[in-house]
């Protein structure tokens, strides 16, 4: 599965959140590298700092020697402390070494979708628990409790700052596992999932993912994964195979709930259930995406007795006219 | 009655070959009323020349009112760009090419001067045969009026072309005209096109076609109508430049040196930085806090700091007025603090979009009571941006106020200059939150400096009771007079401290000659400009341009001594001798002049003007002219 191509086409679309995470583990490797540079500092080392910390506007203009002189840049640190930030970075390192893998997951068939989720959240989460021991041993605060930051943390105890800067995951998952309740608890700060879905797939797995503030998108062909990517908050994705149905949940689009949802298409419900999935659930799935795309208007069938079936904002306006065209008797070329 | 025809104008006629003028430089002006887009035209076409590789500065101009009425000279609102084959410091002289909406804010800029005298001005032609007689009248006075010189008049027919493609030609016009300043000056369409799809970012596809339609019908026009076409030679760049005004450069210097907190009330012209801020500060982990007023701004900038966090407060002069008492309590605490003052014409609400150096004495004595504390100026809009740095860093080392003082010339002028490569140890090292050792007092004053460790509420050990009383080591409040006299030159001594890290400025030219022009601020570019040419004339003139206020920045005296005259040049007032009631006793000096005179007992003299604009270097030049030493003279 790890060769399904839409996986790096999940990847490329999540390019700049991926990048946002490599860049805090990136600025962290930084400070903690400066910090403990900086307890065995020379004289002229210190003065070099001196000069980078107070910026170009400085240069030849403050002595930056007499500066580090007059203001040692950080205090002495415990061997304890030096010791607990090098673990630090040990593992700043690991998560940065191990590239794109760390924001893919492979759920093998037949486990649970949200154990493995939380499992690849907690690892990749020890970064934010080693960003906090760094900040801790540079405070100056630093006692040996503070090692257990370096655990794994789940998501749930991950607070709002973590949740904002949350790594994102491409899952590759089996339709049949694919339980949208396992992703629900994820779905936070600015969390983005990208689910690959092989196999026979229930029609919309993720119609039940739509909340008011949540991005929710089921392509296809990966197109919306780049508007998906750059959404402030929290997303969901699913690149689905051909015959599931294709829509997508923006919450910029507006207050109501037709507005922001977009069908491009809705299968009829599977003859048979799929995973552990009932008929009945996957018939109700599309119910409920059918339902938040209904414009608030009724819509009377138009002359020709067709109905006008509400399919989101992006054709409503259209259907109002011609249902206005219809009453007014103007269709058909009448003056 | 001059008529379009009779005068020195050109017809619409189709010219075969237009002439190619190559030239260093050309300064261009569009001039609208409010609201028609001249400046968004003027941004655009000067990120592109930036970016083509032109030294550009950009001023903008702004009415003093915010929705004046239509077509009064009062009303003209626009942008004027300097562009040239080399970098650009500052606004220039006179504009040698104008677009104007219509004649009313053409003759606005005829009255101050701005146009030199051959000036080719191509200006919308419908007002000429409007319905309306008084505004055929008004355009028939406003030609006569403009016929006093030899200005090139082009009439366009810009609303009428326009609508041809919107039914609003106020939303088309400023498109129209940039297409038609785009193929004058040559300017890469692609560029152009990239431009207006940043800027209209946030609208639909549909706007971008629109906007790009008119851009391109403007340049047809223009490749069909007007005779001439101006080349200023680009450099290649070699290196990666960003292109902003100075608001955007303290906002973005305010990112890179890790300030967590921007407190601010919306002031002209200070407010575009909170806007800048506001857009992209919480993706750096900051916050924009808009309080009720601008005391509650400073007053919550000083208890995040006091609480740890790395806050700054951003505000213009009639601001800085409210904020002072505040100020004393920031000093008195010993709480860093970083104040932008973006200045403008005073006193009162004066001047509120026009720039103005009046600022200085306010900032330096800001506070009731005795509050000494940092004031650094940038000069550039680059300098905007890493004199952030340089202020969080000597506000937290020093436990003290650092007050910036910008103004509106940097604030909306916009020109390239290198990226910036962001550092990690620009950012503010991390708080001390170790326990408090035994004994350690919250003002534990370094007799020899000044300075103290700083306490940050929750250390264990660290409580203490924070007061704006006059206080002891122990932060108790003094009952003595010894304790008071004691802690003021604490807090004193501080400031030479820092004195004694500042280098010597080096002048700008030779180190001695007959005459030192020395300025602070925005007039850098211009001082410099005018003293290259006078040194171009053989006159043995320098300039010395200062970035620390207070304290002065050493040797000042020493490098006047070099010079037989020193003058300071800024935009602020002072009196002339030879006005009614002045004399050498009584006359009231440029702001900088008075602090040189008293910190240095050098004779310092100063040329000074409040025109609500920039300084011209020509000005400046007419200025050096005028008080050089006679030869001769010691």
């Amino acid at each position: 599965m790890l060769s399904d191509p839409r996986l790096q086409q999940a990847l490329v679309a999540l390019a700049q959140p991926i990048a946002e995470f490599r860049a805090i583990i990136d600025d962290a490797i930084s400070q903690a590298d400066a910090f403990i540079t900086a307890q065995h500092a020379s004289a002229p080392q210190r003065a070099e700092h001196a000069a980078v910390s107070l910026g170009h506007f400085a240069d030849g203009r403050i002595d930056a020697a007499g500066f580090a002189a007059r203001f040692p840049p950080v205090a002495a640190a415990s061997p304890s402390a030096i010791a607990a930030l090098e673990q630090a970075l040990r593992v700043f390192r690991d998560v940065r070494e191990r590239g794109d893998d760390i924001f893919v997951v492979d759920v093998p068939p037949g486990r649970r979708l949200g154990v493995e989720l939380d499992h690849a959240l907690a690892t990749i989460g020890s970064v934010f628990g080693a960003v906090v021991l760094a900040e801790v041993v540079r405070g100056g605060r630093y006692t040996p409790e503070h090692a257990r930051l370096l655990q794994s943390r789940e998501f749930r105890s991950w607070n709002k700052t973590e949740r904002r800067f949350a790594p994102p995951l491409v899952v590759l998952v089996n339709g049949a596992d694919l339980q949208s309740g396992a992703i629900m608890d994820f779905v936070d700060g600015r969390e983005k999932i990208v689910l690959v879905v092989c196999g026979a797939s229930p029609p919309a797995p993720l119609a039940r993912c739509i909340t008011p503030g949540t991005f929710v998108l089921q392509t296809v062909d990966g197109s919306g994964l780049d508007r998906m990517a750059a959404f402030n908050g929290p997303a969901v994705a699913a690149i689905v195979p051909t015959g599931a149905a294709v829509f997508m949940h923006d919450p910029l689009g507006g207050k109501d709930p037709w507005q922001r949802m977009t069908i491009n298409f809705i299968p009829v419900t599977p003859k048979k259930s799929i995973g552990g999935q009932s008929i009945w659930q996957m018939s109700e799935d599309l119910q409920v995406i059918a339902e938040l795309a209904a414009t608030p208007f009724s819509i009377p069938a138009l002359g020709n007795g067709s109905a006008a079936p509400a399919a989101g904002a992006a054709d409503a306006a259209e259907k109002i006219a011609a249902w206005l065209v219809g009453q007014a008797g103007l269709q058909d070329g009448a003056a | 009655m001059p008529t379009m025809t009779s005068m020195k104008s050109v017809g619409t006629a189709a010219p075969a070959a237009p002439k190619e003028l190559s030239l260093h430089e050309h300064t261009l002006e569009i001039v609208s009323d409010a609201g028609e887009g001249a400046q968004k035209c003027g941004q655009v076409f000067g990120a592109v020349s930036a970016k083509m590789g032109n030294g550009v500065w950009t001023v903008e101009i702004i009415p003093a009112e915010i929705q004046p009425p239509a077509r009064v000279p009062e009303g003209a609102s626009g942008f004027r760009i300097r562009i040239g084959d080399g970098p650009i410091t500052n606004w220039g002289d006179a504009t040698n090419l104008v677009v104007a909406f219509n004649e009313q804010v053409l003759l606005a800029r005829h009255r101050v001067d701005a146009l030199a005298n051959d000036a080719v001005l191509l200006v919308e032609d419908r007002w000429a045969t409007h319905d309306d007689p008084e505004i055929r009248t008004a355009w028939e006075h406003g030609m006569d009026e403009l016929s006093g010189k030899d200005y090139r008049i082009i009439p366009v027919p810009m609303e009428e072309l326009c609508l041809t493609l919107v039914d609003d030609p106020k939303k088309g016009k400023n498109m129209f005209v940039l297409g038609m300043l785009a193929c004058i000056y040559a300017r890469d369409v692609s560029r152009i096109q990239e431009q207006i799809a940043q800027t209209f970012r946030k609208k639909s596809v549909e706007v971008y076609e629109r906007n790009v339609a008119l851009m391109q019908l403007g340049w047809d026009w223009a490749d069909e109508h007007i005779d001439f076409r101006i080349h200023v030679p680009v450099q290649v760049i070699d290196r990666e430049l960003v292109v902003m005004n100075g608001n955007e450069a303290l906002g973005l210097g305010a990112i890179a040196s890790g300030m967590e907190l921007c407190a601010m009330y919306p002031i002209t012209p200070a407010t575009s930085v909170s806007h800048y801020l506001s857009e992209v500060f919480e993706k750096f982990g900051g916050m924009v806090h808009q309080a009720e007023d601008e005391i509650a701004a400073v007053g919550v900038a000083i208890g995040a700091s006091y609480a740890g966090k790395v806050a700054f407060t951003i505000t213009s002069g009639p601001g800085l007025a409210l904020k002072t008492e505040f100020l004393g309590l920031a000093v008195m605490t010993e709480t860093p603090l970083v104040l932008v003052n973006v200045q403008r014409g005073g006193p009162s609400t004066g001047l509120p979009t026009k720039v103005e150096q009046s600022d200085l004495l306010a900032a330096l004595f800001a506070s009731p009571g005795d509050a000494p504390h940092v004031v650094m100026a940038p000069a550039t809009i680059e300098e905007c941006f890493h004199v952030m740095i340089t202020a969080r860093r000597i506000a937290e080392a020093f436990r003290t106020v650092v007050m910036v003082l910008s103004d509106t010339n940097l604030a909306t002028g916009v020109t390239p200059f290198p990226r910036p490569k962001p550092d990690a140890r620009w950012q503010a090292e991390p708080l001390d939150l170790s326990p408090v050792p035994e004994g350690q007092k919250p003002y534990a004053w370094d007799p020899e400096t000044g300075l103290s460790r700083r306490v940050i509420p929750g250390r264990p050990g660290g409580m203490f009771t924070l007061t704006g009383l006059s206080h002891d080591e122990g932060s108790k409040v003094a009952y003595s007079s010894g304790i008071h006299q004691k802690s003021s030159a604490m807090r004193s001594r501080k400031l030479a401290v820092l004195s004694s890290l500042l280098e010597p400025p080096t002048p700008y030219g030779e180190e001695k000659g007959d005459l030192l022009i020395v300025g602070w601020g925005s007039t850098k570019g211009a001082i410099e400009e005018a003293v290259d040419r006078a040194r171009a004339d053989g006159m043995k003139v320098s300039a010395l341009h200062l970035r620390f206020l207070s304290p002065l920045e050493p040797g000042l005296k020493t490098i006047f001594k070099r010079f037989k005259k020193v003058i300071t040049v800024e935009i602020n007032y002072s009196d002339e001798i030879g006005d009614p009631h002045i004399t050498e006793e009584n006359r009231r000096r440029g702001q900088l002049a008075m602090l040189l005179r008293a910190a240095t007992l050098v004779d310092v003299d100063c040329w000074t003007r409040v025109p609500g604009e920039p300084l011209r270097p020509g000005a400046i030049l007419g200025a050096i002219r005028g008080r050089m030493p006679r030869r001769g003279a010691q």
